[in-house]
């Protein structure tokens, strides 16, 4: 389970400002298709992690989920390898057209430094995704857990897990979620 | 259509005797048999004869003939239920789709694995609302009757009013037959049913290669990825043995793999594809055989500590097989497929890649939930199982690099079919099929000579109408 969030967060406006700003340029960039942008907003070692939960019974506690299952783990290379496929109308059906979709960003926080020079957050997102008549529109929500760190005065995404609240997809693919 | 299904529910409701009737799949099939005629009579299902195979659309899209699929072929067939690894304590279960039900499948106290509807035999309440647990006991959330891992019912809990001669009568409802292959577990609902063997036939020597290539045999890396797409559950198996369209829907990240050095070109693809063996077997299985391009290196997708398991389980003959045309793809009759497959993603290395097995699970003619395990060898190393994990989903899984495309084209073939016209049309399966099967083909099934034709399709369509006409 995650530990209970510190009720105190101990980081200056101008970081929380600027984790906020970086969160919300992602979501623009990967909402208006702009990948190869968003590939410079991750760092060299970046690591990111999807996974969805499997439900369990048990007579000891109510916690819904016992074992996750990875839907992705990626990092900089794989993601230039989904780009490459995703920017070429000839190499994607999943994305040819390109689906609507809209991501809502919230619950922002971040957790105080522990002497690292990593940006410790944690944020929630609802990512809507329709296209037309051709696919049923889908809302993914999930929880993430993100690691950045500044590079020549600018945030890089460093690492990302990211769970989904679902244990079984009603989407027929995960496609440009990140 | 209408008159059949006013009919139907006239013979249901004739039935005196239906409620009476220990066993209602009895009724359920006299039901279903009048529902085939009428089908039938519109138009045939399958047109198979000489150089043509035409099939209506209709049986993708069809709720009537589906409800006839789940009687004649779901609750008649050997279905795969799980791993043994996912259940290995004493206790532990698993909820898994058996046709149109849910079952428990659970290790008992006794270390043996059995299988029961998912329902108390009091009212029906569903005993476990998850995915997975382990309990010795059961109980009914509604009233406490209890069960053990053997499905018998140890106490009503208001046992006072209860004849206790019923108790052996009450126990939960067994799967007709429970078989495990090397680990897979596989149940059928029919009792009489040919054994789990008999239904692998010649399949079986090319399925030691893919699970029991070493000494201690596969385990499930972690629990399935699960996902629902709009398809009917045919279009994925039969896909899973349609070796044309790796080469044009899965154009991009092919197109991409072979940026790699020493990768072969799309021409040197195409060639090696259509020089190897398209194996079928009566059953109705299929396997598309991976060709391995002349130049790489004997079992350069395979980690070396692996490769001398494999010289100590499988034979010179299997050796071979997997080394020259690997059973890279394939589908078990009737909603079983796996994939092992070797796309880089990273086109800097190359990775060791988890065998990915399927289920294919019906919700209905047009949602198929697919159930997607990721099987390495114990003993690989944690490091090994998480590698092989990461290759595979990368490539096969709702996050995966091919499956996105796959889902597409399987999505879209049945919004288009729901159309009144579009329904009318058949789908073409007739490529190849005048030729002749491959001689000296020196592995077992029956194998022809290209993997670009449609025989392995053929063949599961084959089966589907025999067991859909009760001729097999």
């Amino acid at each position: 389970m995650e530990e209970v969030i510190r009720e105190r967060v101990a980081v200056s406006d101008r970081t929380y400002r600027e984790v906020s700003e970086f969160l919300f340029r992602e979501a623009a960039l990967l909402d208006e298709g702009r990948f190869k942008e968003w590939l410079g907003m991750l760092s060299e070692e970046v690591r990111y992690r999807l996974s969805a939960p499997s439900l369990s019974m048990s007579s000891h506690s109510l916690a819904p989920s016992r074992g996750e299952t990875l839907l992705m783990d990626e990092t900089l290379g794989s993601f230039k390898t989904r780009v490459q496929q995703l920017t070429t109308p000839a190499f994607t059906l999943a994305e040819n057209p390109r689906p609507f979709t809209r991501r809502f960003v919230t619950n922002i926080v971040i957790e105080p430094a522990n002497g690292e020079d990593l940006i410790h957050t944690r944020s929630n997102a609802l990512v809507y995704r329709s296209r037309g008549a051709q696919m049923q529109p889908h809302v993914f929500s999930m929880s993430r857990r993100d690691a950045l760190r500044k590079v020549t005065g600018a945030l890089r995404l460093v690492r990302r897990d990211a769970r989904l609240d679902e244990s079984v997809l009603g989407a027929r693919n995960i496609v440009a979620l990140w | 259509m209408l008159e059949s299904s006013a009919g139907e529910s006239g013979d249901w409701l004739g039935i005196g005797t239906a409620l009476a009737c220990p066993i209602s799949i009895q009724c359920k099939v006299a039901m279903s048999m009048s529902v085939a005629k009428s089908v039938e009579r519109v138009e045939p299902w399958i047109e198979d004869r000489g150089s043509r195979m035409r099939v209506s659309r209709r049986i993708f899209a069809d709720p009537d003939i589906h409800a006839l699929e789940i009687e004649r072929i779901f609750n008649r067939s050997w279905l795969f239920l799980g791993h043994e690894s996912e259940i290995p304590q004493p206790g532990d279960y698993v909820i898994r789709p058996m046709g149109s039900d849910q079952v428990i499948v659970w290790r008992g106290a006794d270390g043996g694995v059995r299988a029961f509807l998912n329902a108390c035999r009091h009212r029906g309440m569903a005993l476990c609302r998850a995915d997975s647990g382990s309990a010795r006991r059961i109980v009914c959330p509604y009233h406490g009757w209890t069960y053990d891992t053997t499905g018998a019912l140890r106490t009503t809990s208001f046992n006072q009013h209860y004849d206790p001669a019923e108790f052996a009568r009450l126990g939960l409802t067994p799967v007709g037959r429970l078989e495990r292959y090397r680990g897979l577990i596989f149940a059928n609902w029919d009792a009489q049913a040919c054994s789990l063997e008999e239904h692998f036939g010649e399949l079986k020597w090319y399925l030691d290669i893919l699970i029991g290539r070493t000494p201690r045999g596969m385990s499930a890396i972690a629990p399935p990825q699960r996902w629902v797409i709009e398809t009917n559950w045919k279009i994925p198996p039969l896909n899973f043995i349609d070796a044309q369209h790796a080469l044009r829907t899965h154009t991009g990240p092919i197109s991409i793999a072979q940026q790699a050095p020493g990768a072969p070109s799309p021409q040197q693809m195409e060639q090696a594809a259509d020089a190897t063996a398209s194996v079928t077997f009566p059953q109705g299985h299929g396997i598309a055989t991976t060709p391995y391009a002349a130049h790489l290196p004997e079992f350069f997708d395979h980690a070396p500590e692996m490769v001398a398991y494999y010289k100590q389980a499988l034979s010179r003959e299997q050796l071979a097989q997997l080394r020259e045309a690997a059973p890279g793809v394939g589908t078990i009759f009737p909603n079983t497929s796996w994939v092992q497959p070797f796309v880089v993603i990273e086109t800097d290395r190359v990775p060791r890649i988890a065998l990915n097995w399927r289920n294919w699970q019906p919700r209905g003619p047009n949602e198929v939930e697919i159930w997607s395990w990721y099987f390495a060898p114990a003993e690989a190393s944690e490091e090994l199982r998480a590698e092989m994990h990461r290759a595979a989903f990368q490539t096969f899984g709702v996050g995966g690099t091919l499956e996105e495309d796959d889902s597409e084209v399987w999505s879209s073939i049945t919004r288009t079919i729901q159309g009144s016209m579009a329904a009318r049309g058949f789908m073409d399966f007739s490529c190849g099929m005048s030729e002749a099967t491959l001689e000296g083909y020196r592995f077992p099934g029956t194998a022809y000579p290209s993997l670009l034709t449609e025989h392995a399709q053929r063949a599961f369509l084959r089966r589907w109408r025999r067991e859909m006409e009760g001729t097999s």
